[in-house]
């Protein structure tokens, strides 16, 4: 056997993990012996590395890369040193040097001392770390961390301070301090307690069966089996008896407790050093303040706990998330990247329903004016003849894009016409949209990661107004691009129009430039209730106006819009 | 959208400003804008036996954290890749330092001729992947399977042979051949006219 088919065998059982000591040695030895073997060794080892990155560049592990790094992201400076100093204990002395090659300062010498001073402090008196946002799963297939852990059920337009929302469905750390700036969430107990979370609110997660509020608002349901969960806030620990109740926290710490149903027991946190101490101190009606049904108080810590009688509000309760687009689902396209809807699923009515494309009542863009030429089309390389089509077919990636809008809505109806018409385009409905519950109309948006990552704030109008109908603008989508439902997009082309549009005749016949995005673009998603646009239950409607809301120098893309059938 | 072409320099120092002013969300389009080509250059350089995603995730994170200390208006990218090659340069320094690193993970002269090849221009390995991308497409569907099921699926050899009714040998052989293939078509594709420009 040659020497160069011997290296072939060596080299495919080193690639492979299959190569023994003494086959090490050999290969070693060959290395050695012939120089221009080892050049060929790290070519071919270089491209066999490229080929398992060619596989994590498909879209969905590109985006974990990702949301995994972006998880890392410490929340502050010091977080950070404490995680290197913590990298230099394990490493057991090695020498740690600056990226950069500066000589070094003396001040600087001091300088980083202190910081090693701070971050050994951190280290010692800081309980809590810093904690991955949620806990990855794989870790406990078969074991019990799961069970003992707080799941992360639901989410509405939830944003959090500097980092992304965990997927609905993960476990959150326990004792891991997050801060929910806006939206909402709703945490399941392992026990069947479950909370719902007002941002702005500071939270963590205690044990399975206890919350920690430090400030903010939370909905708390315990059925039966799960009495006994707790909240505790600066001030108060909130004992369920079995029971609806919402406990909202001041910055000052100061506590409401409003009781919807049953009862529930509030205790001074002063008095009380530990959770195991109320169990035996529940029938002491000294230590504690028990709330029933239409009760609320409000606890202020003056130096003792102050009681004060507040007017009981049942509207602060929260019983569900705000109905909603919760997720779609869509084909994958060759590029790994989502491309023609199948389904979307939906809250209306506060009941979660999955929709399937055929069941969705399509639209189709009738009227468009733009008068600054843009994109106006997105697509596939080459347009259809009637451009339009490309507002009603089931692809995410299609769509009439780019309307003019105005910064005020309509407040009338829409002139369409080519000398006059209101900026923006009309869709008509292929049959009538029954005002339902929530949202009767979901509205996808596509957008990248340069664009507002809220979406593209749209006005959608009546086409015909009377009396009680108005505007409606749309500043926030359901799955904005920090929602991990939020799906990346397959590549599609752009056309650029040299001229403005006043007509679908101008845009049949309007000369384009093409382009081909090269970056990932992501399908967004929010719901039109057109009881916000003043229809009554039941009205039947047959289109809409959409204006770009002109808050930015973005413009609205709709991919696809359609009607949900009406609910039985 | 836009009517800019994205991820142009102003829109990364956009993105930094952002990040800057505490909106750490925004640097997720730092990420999406450097991720690529970090990823590829670390996938070439990388020790033997380390994952070079987490050599990247570490760069980003320290670059993150570090960010008071880049100057605006200069080259980002640049200043990503001093760190990932210091990221790089540590991990290589603390396995050196591991007695039996070599005697488990490979031949140290295998080593010594990645560490020589970090000082390539980073660009170059963006170009080679694009390539590789191209040069795939060109196997057929009876060897792209193999590619498939080693790098994809990641399934075992034998299972292999199972699967193409193959014996394990031949397996082995058709693995180093589909790698001679491939090697030699980037090296074609980067020899040729503008071949190597990214």
């Amino acid at each position: 056997m040659s020497t160069q088919d011997r290296f072939a065998e060596l080299w495919t059982d080193y690639l492979e993990g299959e190569l023994e000591d003494h086959g090490v040695e050999e290969l070693r030895d060959l290395l050695t012996a012939d120089e221009d073997l080892v050049k060929r060794a790290a070519d071919l080892l270089q491209t066999h590395r490229l080929l398992g990155l060619v596989v994590a560049e498909q879209p969905a592990r590109q985006d974990e890369f990702i949301r995994q790094t972006m998880s890392q992201l410490p929340e502050s400076q010091d977080a950070f040193v404490s995680h290197v100093m913590s990298q230099v204990e394990r490493a057991n002395g090695v020498p740690q040097r600056a990226p950069n090659k500066r000589r070094v300062n003396p001040n600087r010498m001091w300088i980083a001392a202190a910081l090693m001073l701070a971050s050994v402090v951190l280290l010692t008196f800081w309980p809590h770390g810093q904690k991955p946002i949620a806990i990855d799963q794989t870790q406990h297939e078969g074991g019990g961390t799961e069970k003992r852990n707080a799941r992360l059920a639901s989410v509405a337009q939830a944003k959090f301070f500097g980092e992304l929302s965990p997927p609905v469905g993960s476990l959150l750390a326990t004792g891991r301090e997050y801060v929910l700036m806006s939206g909402l969430i709703e945490l399941a107990f392992p026990a069947g307690a479950s909370a719902i979370l007002e941002g702005p609110a500071v939270f963590r997660v205690t044990s399975s069966e206890s919350l920690a509020l430090d400030v903010g608002r939370c909905s708390v349901h315990a059925p039966d089996g799960a009495e006994g969960f707790r909240v505790e806030t600066p001030v108060t620990r909130v004992i369920d008896r079995g029971t609806r109740f919402t406990v909202s926290v001041g910055e000052t710490s100061d506590t409401e407790v409003h009781v919807i149903e049953g009862a529930a027991d509030v205790y001074d946190v002063g008095q009380t050093a530990k959770p195991s101490d109320i169990a035996l101190k529940t029938n002491d009606n000294s230590s504690y303040e028990r709330l029933t049904n239409g009760q609320a108080r409000k606890f202020v810590d003056t130096g003792t706990l102050a009681v004060d009688t507040v007017t009981f509000d049942a509207s602060v309760y929260r019983r569900a998330l705000p109905d909603r687009v919760i997720s779609y689902e869509a084909t994958t396209a060759v590029d790994g990247g989502a491309e023609k809807l199948e389904s979307v699923t939906v809250q209306r009515g506060g009941k979660v329903i999955k929709v399937p494309i055929d069941a969705l009542i399509a639209a189709r863009v009738t009227w468009f004016k733009a008068a600054e030429p843009r994109a106006f089309l997105c697509g596939g390389a080459t347009p259809p003849t009637s451009r339009a089509e490309w507002s009603s077919d089931r692809s995410l990636v299609t769509g009439v894009i780019n309307p003019d809008g105005s910064l005020e809505p309509l407040t009338a109806d829409p002139v369409l016409e080519v000398d006059g018409g209101t900026p923006g385009m009309a869709i008509r409905f292929e049959r009538p949209v029954v005002n339902g519950p929530g949202a009767d109309v979901v509205f996808f948006d596509l957008q990248t990661f340069v664009n507002p990552s809220d979406g593209d704030a749209f006005h959608v109008s009546p086409l015909v107004f009377h009396d009680g109908l108005k505007s409606h603008t749309i500043r926030k989508y359901d799955l904005t691009m920090e929602s991990p439902e939020a799906l990346d997009l397959t590549n599609f082309f752009v056309h650029f129009f040299a001229g403005t549009v006043r007509s679908l005749g101008q845009l049949d016949a309007g000369g384009y430039s093409s382009q081909n995005q090269s970056i990932k673009f992501r399908g967004l998603a929010v719901g039109i209730d057109l009881s916000d646009l003043g229809y009554a239950r039941g009205d039947a409607i047959e289109g809409l106006f959409i204006q770009d809301a002109l808050d930015d120098g973005h413009h609205v893309d709709p991919v696809f819009i359609a009607g949900l059938p009406e609910m039985k | 959208m836009a009517d800019d072409p994205p991820y142009n320099d102003s829109l990364i120092d956009d993105a930094l400003q952002r990040v800057s002013r505490g909106e750490t969300a925004a640097f997720e389009v730092v990420l999406r804008r450097f991720e690529r080509p970090l990823r590829a250059w670390l996938a070439a350089h990388v020790p033997l036996g380390v994952d070079g995603d987490e050599i990247a995730q570490r760069s980003f994170v320290a670059a993150f954290s570090r960010l008071h200390e880049y100057q605006p208006g200069t080259n980002f990218g640049a200043w990503l890749f001093t760190i990932a090659r210091y990221q790089l340069r540590t991990e290589t320094t603390r396995l050196r330092r591991i007695a039996d690193y070599h005697a488990r993970y490979g031949p140290e002269l295998l080593q010594r001729e990645l560490d020589r090849r970090c000082d390539e221009s980073s660009e170059m390995w963006t170009t080679r992947l694009e390539h590789l991308h191209r040069c795939l497409d060109t196997l057929g569907d009876h060897l792209r399977r193999f590619v498939t099921w080693r790098y994809d699926e990641g399934i075992p050899l034998d299972e292999m042979a199972t699967r193409s009714g193959r014996s394990l040998p031949a397996v082995k052989k058709q693995l180093w051949k589909i790698r001679q293939t491939l090697q030699q078509c980037i090296e074609t594709r980067m020899a040729a006219p503008g071949g190597s420009s990214p």
